[in-house]
């Protein structure tokens, strides 16, 4: 896949305002959905998707210079990253426990230790990809620590949202072993890289790639809510979503040049 | 009954779920034009051809394949756990995923063509998007369906360890890297461009020169999904289910030659692999067969 | 106890580095080959090595999963290795030799490669099969062959990974999904590495490998230490 670098259309929003507001709006989604479980998928799956329209706009950001290798591979590493940070964030911290006799009170941070340790990781993968192997995006080394970071709130806010908690000795049955990790990694991989791969070009308009990204974001908390077989938020989730959609379905037919409903061409006067 | 004819009968029943999912992978990209043949259907109204083709830049085709069979995988393991039987929870998580599809390929059609379109002149066909919708979805349906069962056969019969979710994502991203990788080029190299002759690769010059017109009126993507179908299709769908097939194959030979040896499981396991090595010295041997017939057919260029 | 934790942490740095050598190796040509543009494989890099990487990683925890096999045991973990090696080149070598097929009779074109004047396994004279204005086409010999190492490659390092995940006590299910995490960041860091294309290991681009392996064994240590950590608290 190779992809012409966009450009960059003017901003609607700064992207450290999306990416702060995603960030506090899915930790809020965790924690939700760990001291209210019954609500988990309803409002934590809700306030994950933020990381995901938070992410997906960073990809908008970095994927414009022209990766050579097209946008869905930046999705993929991120979510890549995010994973191990998620993984790792819900052992180590029960490592601590378990090894220093810690309180359990302690294990209320994994959601926190799994920021730092994401963010720690896409750095220094941010950092490898300029030196030694010689990337030459700008932005590439706080893209990746943002991107990083995104992966790994919304794999593991979806995940505690399916569950209904992070604490090790639920999130660990109810959402790692039994596979659901991987439909995270897929379902919001796709999410944050997605609108921008969809709407990439010379005439790519910020707000349309951002009402896509919120599209996204709802339909992956659709696809949570079924999996999880919880109807309220499935009917919750898919009217939310529908109502984004058609936005974005009108402006898109509001930005083209032209609408056609019959197979003809355009005369040529452009 | 014997476990060997279970494990045996298993094995045929997914590798034929895995052709016909592969196939229908094939044919699927080929009407919404996806994955590395569409940089040029996404190059084409700047080098002036106004097309109808569908433009269905999801994402890569493993990417994309992977979450709709990992999302049908979870919902049919999700419904199973309640108690439902296998194969309507099957057609379920299917179901969900043709849904998932056909919102992503909308506005990925609606994204990718509106973001040229006033530079360019290229406008939206809303037919385009309505008579394609069924094609890409029921395609998508039949393969999601069929690498959906090869998943759960992987998981309850063959000895898989991995629970039915992480199995069904494996299963997506691998169909979909065979088939960007086998019959997208059928695609790509020759029913985008066949307006220029037979017997050659695209030059650089002539990307996104795509054909516009059709055998009759003008071109759009069930048209390709049609002439696909007649070799790109069923050898993507002939990989796939031979992949699935020589994979488990080796094993059980190596289980039934370490048996009549009186081995033990190491045996079997070093004969199993023996034979794995064995079928890529084949596969090594086809090719160059494959290479030399070329090269004595076509011959060199000699004209320059 | 504490070598118990080391040879699986040497495993993971090395498996992390193997993945980046392994993307190296197989003839990708990205969106140019799928036109018969260039030689290769007509698909990304990442997408194809994992494929390719995941197939490995089943048939190596299919291989782990059968009973009486003791991970422990080094002649039972090159079992296990060398299962995944096979069955990444299964399905690499399928797939090209497929897609070759396709070229062939699909599209009429020779296979032939623009890096090297000689196919230097076959000797066989390249440039003059080469369609004017393009970069080659299909999967000559020389591709295969090095697509069949870069699988085999793939497959040892993804196996290596869930093995070593497994060695430090984590059940199937949470290695096989970490292993998948961990396949998938390093083989985008390859890919990066490579930017775009590459025709095998006669390629010009390949001798850029040092730098990919450097990149991958940074990352795949930080990863080490993290899981090695982790391990303590199941």
């Amino acid at each position: 896949m190779s992809h012409g670098g966009g450009g960059h259309a003017a901003e609607l929003y700064p992207e450290n305002q999306i990416l702060a507001i995603g960030t506090i709006l899915a930790i809020m989604g965790m924690y939700i959905s760990q001291f209210f479980p019954q609500v988990s998928m309803l409002l934590g799956g809700l306030l994950a998707s933020a990381a995901i329209v938070a992410g997906a706009n960073t990809t908008r950001k970095v994927a414009a210079y022209g990766l050579g290798t097209g946008v869905p591979s930046i999705g993929m590493l991120s979510l890549g990253m995010g994973i191990i940070s998620s993984v790792a964030g819900i052992y180590l911290v029960n490592t601590v426990v378990k090894i220093l006799g810690a309180g359990s009170e302690l294990l209320y941070i994994i959601p926190i230790v799994v920021i730092v340790i994401s963010v720690v990781l896409g750095y220094i993968v941010g950092r490898l990809t300029v030196k030694p192997i010689g990337m030459k995006i700008p932005v590439m080394v706080e893209s990746m620590t943002k991107l990083s970071l995104m992966g790994a709130l919304s794999i593991i806010g979806f995940c505690t949202a399916y569950a209904g908690g992070f604490l090790p000795n639920i999130i660990i049955p109810g959402s790692i072993e039994n596979g659901v990790m991987a439909l995270a990694f897929i379902a919001a991989g796709m999410g944050i890289l997605h609108p921008f791969n969809a709407c990439l070009g010379p005439n790519e308009s910020h707000k349309r790639t951002l009402t896509l990204a919120v599209a996204c974001g709802f339909l992956t908390w659709f696809i949570f809510s079924v999996a999880r077989l919880d109807v309220v938020s499935s009917i919750a989730s898919i009217v939310l979503w529908a109502v984004v959609y058609k936005e974005f379905i009108k402006q898109s037919l509001k930005d083209a040049c032209c609408v056609y409903y019959t197979p003809e061409i355009p005369k040529r006067e452009m | 009954m014997d476990s060997t004819l279970i494990i045996l009968g298993a094995l045929a029943l997914s590798s034929a779920a895995a052709t016909v999912a592969g196939c229908a992978e094939d044919l699927e990209s080929d009407v919404g034009s996806q994955s590395n043949p569409n940089s040029q259907v996404q190059l084409a109204p700047q080098m002036g051809n106004i097309h109808r083709y569908f433009n269905k830049a999801i994402s890569g085709e493993p990417v994309s394949y992977g979450l709709y069979v990992a999302v049908a995988g979870t919902i049919a393991w999700a419904l199973m756990n309640i108690g439902m039987s296998t194969i309507f929870a099957l057609v379920i998580g299917a179901g969900v995923a043709a849904f998932i599809h056909g919102v992503y390929a909308v506005s990925a059609y609606l994204g990718r063509i509106v973001g040229q379109s006033q530079n360019f002149g290229q406008p939206v066909y809303l037919d385009v998007v309505i008579t394609h919708l069924g094609p890409i979805v029921g395609h998508g349906f039949i393969a999601v369906f069929c690498m959906l069962l090869a998943a759960y056969l992987a998981t309850s019969i063959l000895g898989n360890p991995f629970p039915l979710p992480l199995v069904a994502l494996i299963f997506g991203i691998t169909v979909g890297a065979i088939g960007s990788s086998t019959g997208d080029v059928h695609y790509g190299a020759e029913r985008e461009y066949q307006k220029y002759p037979f017997g050659g690769g695209v030059p650089v010059a002539n990307h996104g020169d795509i054909d516009i017109k059709a055998e009759i009126g003008i071109r759009n993507g069930m048209d390709s999904s049609y002439f696909c179908s007649k070799l790109g299709g069923p050898l993507t769908g002939l990989t796939f289910g031979l992949i699935v097939f020589l994979d488990g194959w080796r094993g059980i030979v190596g289980g039934i030659l370490g048996n009549a040896l009186g081995g033990s499981l190491i045996s079997k396991s070093i004969i199993a692999i023996i034979v794995g090595i064995i079928l890529v010295a084949v596969m090594v041997c086809l090719n160059r067969l494959v290479e030399v017939y070329a090269r004595k057919k076509y011959g060199p260029y000699t004209d320059r | 106890m504490v070598i118990g934790l080391l040879i699986p942490f040497v495993e993971i740095t090395l498996a992390g580095a193997i993945i980046n050598a392994s993307v190296h190796f197989v003839p990708v040509g990205g969106a140019p080959a799928a036109m018969a543009t260039s030689t290769g494989i007509g698909t990304g890099t990442t997408q194809l090595a994992a494929g390719a990487g995941f197939t490995g990683l089943m048939a190596a925890a299919t291989m782990a999963a059968q009973n009486g096999i003791d991970i422990f045991n080094p002649l039972h973990w090159i079992i296990i290795l060398l299962s995944g090696a096979v069955g990444s080149m299964i399905m690499l070598g399928l797939t090209m030799l497929i897609g070759q097929l396709i070229y062939v009779f699909g599209v009429g074109v020779v296979p032939a490669a623009d890096k090297c004047e000689r196919d230097p396994i076959t000797g066989d004279y390249q440039k003059s099969y080469i369609t004017p204005g393009t970069t080659g086409h299909a999967i000559p010999t020389v591709c295969f062959i090095s697509g069949l190492i870069g699988a085999a490659l793939g497959g040892i390092g993804g196996a290596l990974a869930y093995v070593a995940l497994k060695q430090l006590g984590f059940s199937s299910e949470v290695a096989g999904i970490m292993a998948v995490g961990f396949f998938f960041m390093n083989a985008v860091l390859a890919s990066y590495n490579i930017g775009g294309t590459i025709e095998g290991f006669h390629d010009p681009k390949f001798k850029k490998i040092p730098n990919g392996i450097v990149a991958s064994f940074v990352a795949s240590l930080l990863t080490g230490i993290i899981v090695v950590v982790m391990s303590l608290g199941i």
